[in-house]
């Protein structure tokens, strides 16, 4: 594991080495200040191995990277895209493909200044400050990983979101990613900011074409600030060829709320990290994620919960289902700093295993040198309960039909923590698809 | 009175939790053989008072004194307290799993009355009548403290304590919530069997109900952390006819002059 | 109680060797190696017992194996470099005899026992319990042998069992533990030089619980057993393990194996309360205590349990694991981790489950108090064939202070549909409200402390054998005075 051991070949993700960094000097200087940066880090980090403990269940071989290469930057393009069905429901979507992005500010919530949702080089002219703040900022609170480090230097499409105190956005911003075009690396980079007193809600999709192979690769910060309400969810529906690492990372202040939701249901392989800082008296975050392997799918997922505070609250829901051949891993910490008394950490992943073949894994962690705490975790997998299914089956429902309903049931309690009633309706058409289809 | 030490007395009684003052200058003095009730409506101070007494160190006293047998007891850790003779009955007694009634009660018996001075046999065989006593199944004995109990049941195990442990003065902390009315009797039937010239009583409640079964010859209404008015039976026919608001007029109107 | 203060007046009345009553050292003229390990030392080990050539042959395979090996730096626990070149991997008492049933013992060794409330006398106190003391390297002396021998119950040191029942320990040993199965698993298979054999033949029910205890006495020595114990057919046994040691400023090392297997129907009952010397408390000294225990439920219906109090040592690297490979078998981990001053334990088991119908149960209670770390690190693995595999896992820690560190670490694997594994853990600091309710009916806060805290280890302490659980509580209550306040 020394570095010196390590060739060239190791230490880049090929196509992402010093001569691909962007090099036509239009980017402003902010930025490329903080790409090259985050290059020297990627440079020093080695590329993970099967051997660290994080990578263990999920072996980096298995992304095949030499078969990708990078996508261009994305610029602007000045004709909206096709529209999607939920564009109406939100004040700003953004649309992004291989072609470019397009901001849609059909509320004239942008021209009134009541909301800032600006590519990170428009930001970067507009908002200098705000970035130095929040690219990389204080919601990193670990040594950010070798893919990340590369999401930082070598992001083709950057977006920055801000609310500004006070203001109250309840319909929120939905950013919608497309991507057909195979062979391809795709590094969407997200930062997010609600101020203080504000309230904002921030919704993502991720789709691709079945059959087309693609690589993303992701890095997202939210930041809510003293007493604001930040609602962030993520509908990950890529192909089944699709392969995706990403890490995310949310920071509440003080008195300041986040419901951070994360849909996993697309995708042949993905290893996605969250962390989250309670980080002053009285933040609360809600972390929620669904996910479904069926097939061949793999689904990875780490989490952090870290109270660097006293006084605050976590509270997180993983819930999973694996069929087919499928393989769900989860794996979370909560860990509560020295000093940090009156914390309030919760953790829970159930998982549903609806077949023989599939696999679920579950490592749920607490780490604790605090004083006075209360931290609990709770970890199931299982079937679903042959009880409840005689039970239905004995008024009349077909098998299929009951165990649709009950892993319907299953999943209801997460669903229920996304704000739109459209992306949940979407969710639960999506789980009963994967179930429906006979084992 | 004066001259002789007091029994039990609350002078100028000050305290607070968390910044936040909730008993302002509370005066009250139970004598042997007296039965006192404080009644008062919600957030007046009721139970942080009987806390306060036993020192629940949640709660920081900030001026006054507690006087019992003659000593300030406010600098004393709460067993300390226990074992000169106090004793509370929790209004939300505290599960503890993994200890049976039988050793925890032994284990208190031994701190109040000396450890040599209580054998095992004789010591079971009267909480075992006393548990008939309060109509407790015998079984409790040998489960955990209070946990899976009823509210009723750890009422009822409040009361057995303080069979056991014989003190002299004894604060009930809405020992009568939530109860029912043949649980109440029970519970009465357990406080009346230690009235007598050596006991001092202090019923905290928010219903008069309890007061038709443990008979107080004095009443005290606590109100914004100060007792508002005292006075005798005829003071709780009143407050069950009027309610508080009539006091609290009367209160405020004292205060302002 | 009276038990107790006997033991307080044949030491000094200082508080330290109060804190720690088994820290005193026995003046024995001993019988020992040099320092250092190389294949000459494993061969001078191998004929000081006069062991045939295959167990020759078998250390240094172990040996060759180890060589190539690292030690494992996975665990939450951070000491020093161990030099392996600087231990003493053999040292006997001179007198000791060869492990022989109790008579003729040194009457230095003796004392020493009866001091640590072993007495080697049958007619005492402990006549419920076949005994098999191990001090240093060597077994001196295994009580209740004859009794035992009538039902066909072998119990006597591993040394004598090689001679003596050379192909039982043949067929079994290392076959649950392989020699290279891990670092000190290696090291212990090379050095190894005493501990317990049983075998409980087919139906026959172990009339009395078997005993091993171990003592570290000599300065520069390790310790390494190795106990075996095979449960035939329908077979019962329990089986305790005590082990205490002086008190030094030096660490010692205490690299132990052992291998349970239960055939068909088959129970094995494995009890361990561990009082190794923990350092002091500035982290000084103390017994690294780095043990590969497992079990095997080879036959249908069989069971496996492992009890375990943890409350000495500086370091513990320890995790109680059973195979569950006979159909309908049971594994059971009940265990209660006690950690002050600088101790450090990273603790847990591994269920494995191979069989259809297999069922485990995992109960860890860990208390840390003062500067200790405390670690739960457990793994339930449910393979594709254990169909309808059952696990249950608690593991909830207590933090008594704001200067010490609680970890839970499990891995929970399922790749069958049909099991079921529910796991629940907590970590919260004693209760302020228990304790304040306790204090409120006259108990101190040292004693209501311990009344809570052995609450919290109740469900563990019940599956001890009932003279051990009394031992295991006093000595928990012991450790806690210190801790508190």
């Amino acid at each position: 594991m020394t570095t010196a051991q390590l060739s060239v070949e190791d230490m880049f993700v090929p196509g992402f080495d010093e001569s691909s960094l962007p090099s036509d000097g239009s980017e402003p200087a902010l930025l490329r200040e903080k790409r090259a940066a985050a290059f020297a880090k990627y440079s020093e980090l080695p590329m993970p191995t099967v051997r660290d403990e994080e990578w263990r269940r999920t072996d980096p071989e298995m992304f095949p990277f030499d078969e990708f290469t990078p996508a261009p930057a994305l610029a602007p393009i000045s004709v909206a895209p096709e529209s999607g069905p939920w564009d109406n429901e939100f004040d700003v979507v953004v649309t992004v493909t291989d072609e470019g992005f397009h901001i849609n500010d059909a509320a004239n919530m942008l021209a009134e200044k009541k909301l800032v949702v600006q590519s990170l080089a428009d930001a970067a002219v507009n908002y200098p400050e705000m970035l130095k703040r929040y690219m990389q900022g204080e919601a990193r609170v670990k040594q950010p990983r070798k893919f990340t480090t590369l999401v930082d230097a070598f992001w083709n499409f950057g977006l920055f979101i801000y609310v500004p105190a006070k203001t109250i956005i309840t319909r929120g911003v939905l950013i919608r990613y497309t991507h057909k075009t195979p062979g391809r690396v795709v590094i969407p980079y997200l930062v997010a900011v609600a101020d203080e007193l504000s309230e904002l809600t921030i919704a993502e999709q991720y789709e691709s074409p079945d059959l087309v192979e693609l690589l993303a690769l992701s890095a997202r910060e939210f930041y809510a600030k003293q007493g604001a309400i930040l609602r962030a969810a993520s509908l990950q529906e890529w192909g089944g060829k699709t392969y995706h690492i990403g890490e995310d990372w949310v920071r509440a202040e003080r008195d300041a709320r986040v419901d951070w939701v994360s849909f996993l249901l697309g995708g042949q392989l993905s290893k996605m990290m969250v962390s989250c800082d309670v980080a002053a008296p009285n933040s609360n975050a809600y972390l929620s994620g669904l996910f479904f392997a069926d097939k061949e799918q793999h689904i990875d997922q780490c989490s952090l919960q870290l109270h660097s505070s006293a006084n605050t609250y976590s509270n997180l829901l993983y819930k999973g289902a694996v069929k087919d051949k499928g393989h769900s891993i989860y794996q979370g910490v909560i860990d509560a700093v020295p000093h940090a008394v009156k914390v309030d950490a919760y953790q829970m992943n159930n998982n549903l295993i609806l077949n023989e073949g599939a696999r679920a894994d579950s490592l749920p962690g607490l780490e604790i040198d605090a004083d006075d705490l209360k931290c609990s975790h709770g970890a199931t997998c299982g079937n679903l309960d042959p009880n409840h299914l005689f039970y239905l089956r004995s008024r009349g429902l077909p098998e299929a039909e009951a165990r649709q309903l009950l892993v319907m049931a299953f999943f209801e309690e997460v669903i229920a923590r996304v704000p739109h009633e459209f992306m949940r309706e979407r969710v639960r058409e999506n789980v009963r698809h994967k179930v429906g289809v006979a084992v | 009175m004066s001259g002789t030490t007091p029994f039990f007395e609350i002078r100028n009684l000050h305290a607070k939790t968390e910044d936040k003052p909730i008993l302002k200058g509370v005066n009250l003095t139970v004598n042997p053989g007296e039965t006192h009730a404080l009644m008062g409506p919600n957030g007046s101070g009721k139970s942080t008072l009987a806390n306060v007494i036993m020192g629940n160190p949640v709660y920081e006293v900030t001026d006054g004194e507690v006087i019992f047998q003659g000593q300030n007891i406010l600098e004393m850790d709460p067993d300390e307290r226990a074992r000169l003779g106090l004793f509370l009955a929790f209004q939300y007694p505290v599960a503890i799993p993994g200890i049976s009634v039988a050793k925890f009660l032994k284990g208190a018996a031994d701190a109040r009355f000396g450890q040599g001075n209580v054998k095992t046999g004789p010591f079971l065989k009267q909480v075992r009548e006393d548990m008939d006593y309060l109509e407790m199944d015998k079984s409790f004995i040998n489960r955990s403290l209070n946990d899976g109990f009823s509210g009723g049941e750890k009422k009822r195990m409040e009361i057995l304590q303080m069979l056991t442990l014989k003190p002299s003065l004894a604060v009930m902390d809405e020992t009568d919530s939530g109860l029912d009315i043949d649980a109440l009797r029970i519970v009465s039937k357990g406080v009346n069997r230690m009235v007598g010239p050596d006991f001092g009583l202090l019923v905290i409640t928010h219903y008069e109900r309890i007061l038709q079964y443990i008979k107080p010859g004095f009443l005290h209404v606590l109100m914004d952390g100060q007792v508002a008015m005292s006075g005798g039976p005829e003071l709780v026919k009143e407050v069950e006819k009027s309610g508080y608001d009539w006091i609290r007029e009367k209160f405020g109107k004292e205060v302002l002059v | 109680m009276s038990n107790t203060e006997t033991m307080y007046k044949l030491e000094t009345d200082s508080k330290l060797v109060q804190e720690y009553k088994y820290g005193f050292v026995t003046e024995v003229e001993t019988d020992e190696l040099p320092k250092g390990l190389n294949e000459d030392i494993i061969r001078a080990i191998s004929a000081k017992k006069g062991e045939p050539d295959w167990m020759t042959e078998w250390r240094l395979k172990a040996f060759r194996r180890w060589q190539t090996m690292r030690e494992p730096h996975w665990a939450k626990v951070d000491y020093p470099p161990v030099d392996y070149q600087d231990i003493r991997y053999y040292s006997a008492p001179k007198s000791a005899g060869t492990g022989g049933d109790g008579h003729g013992v040194d009457p230095e060794l003796a004392k020493t026992f009866e001091k640590l409330g072993i007495p080697l006398n049958e007619r005492d106190r402990l006549s419920g319990v076949a005994v098999d003391v191990v001090f240093d390297s060597v077994s001196v002396a295994t009580t209740h042998r004859e009794k035992l021998a009538k039902q066909g119950i072998v119990f006597c040191s591993m040394s004598e069992a090689i001679r003596t029942h050379g192909d039982l320990v043949r067929k079994y040993l290392g076959s649950v533990v392989p020699p290279g199965d891990n670092f000190y698993a290696a090291l212990n298979s090379a050095v190894f030089s005493d501990g317990s054999f049983c075998f409980i033949p087919k139906g026959v029910r172990c009339p009395v619980d078997l005993s091993t205890y171990f003592r570290i006495n000599a300065a520069d020595s390790g310790q390494f057993e190795r106990t075996l114990i095979v449960a035939e057919e329908g077979a019962y046994v329990s089986y305790i393990e005590g082990c205490t040691a002086p008190q030094r400023d030096n660490n010692q090392l205490h690299a132990a194996v052992v291998e349970l297997i239960a055939l068909d129907d088959a129970q094995i009952k494995y009890s361990t309360v561990q009082n190794w010397y923990a350092g002091d408390a500035n982290g000084v000294g103390g017994i690294y205590n780095f043990v590969t225990k497992r079990g095997h439920c080879r036959g249908p219906r069989s069971r496996i349990s492992w009890t375990q109090a943890e409350v000495g040592a500086a370091i513990t690297w320890k995790y109680p694991s059973v195979i569950l490979e006979g159909a309908d078998s049971v594994g059971e981990f009940y265990s209660v981790a006690f950690t002050n001053k600088k101790m450090q334990a990273d603790t847990g088991t591994k269920m494995i489950h191979i069989g259809p119908n297999t069922k485990s149960t995992i109960i860890s209670k860990g208390i840390s108090a003062e500067e200790s770390v405390n670690s739960y690190r457990g793994m339930v693995q449910v393979l594709p064939t254990a169909l309808n595999a059952r696990n249950h896992t608690c593991c909830d820690s207590m933090l008594i202070g704001d200067k010490c560190f609680a970890n839970t670490y499990p891995v929970i694997e399922v790749e069958t549909s049909t099991a079921i594994t529910e796991h629940e853990a907590t970590t919260a600091k004693i209760s302020e409200e228990q304790l304040f309710y306790v204090r409120s009916r006259g108990i101190d806060e040292e004693s209501a402390t311990s009344m809570i805290v052995n609450g919290f280890c109740k469900d563990v302490f019940k599956e001890l054998p009932l003279e051990f659980s009394v031992e295991a509580i006093k000595l928990l209550e012991l450790k806690l005075e210190h801790s508190v306040g």
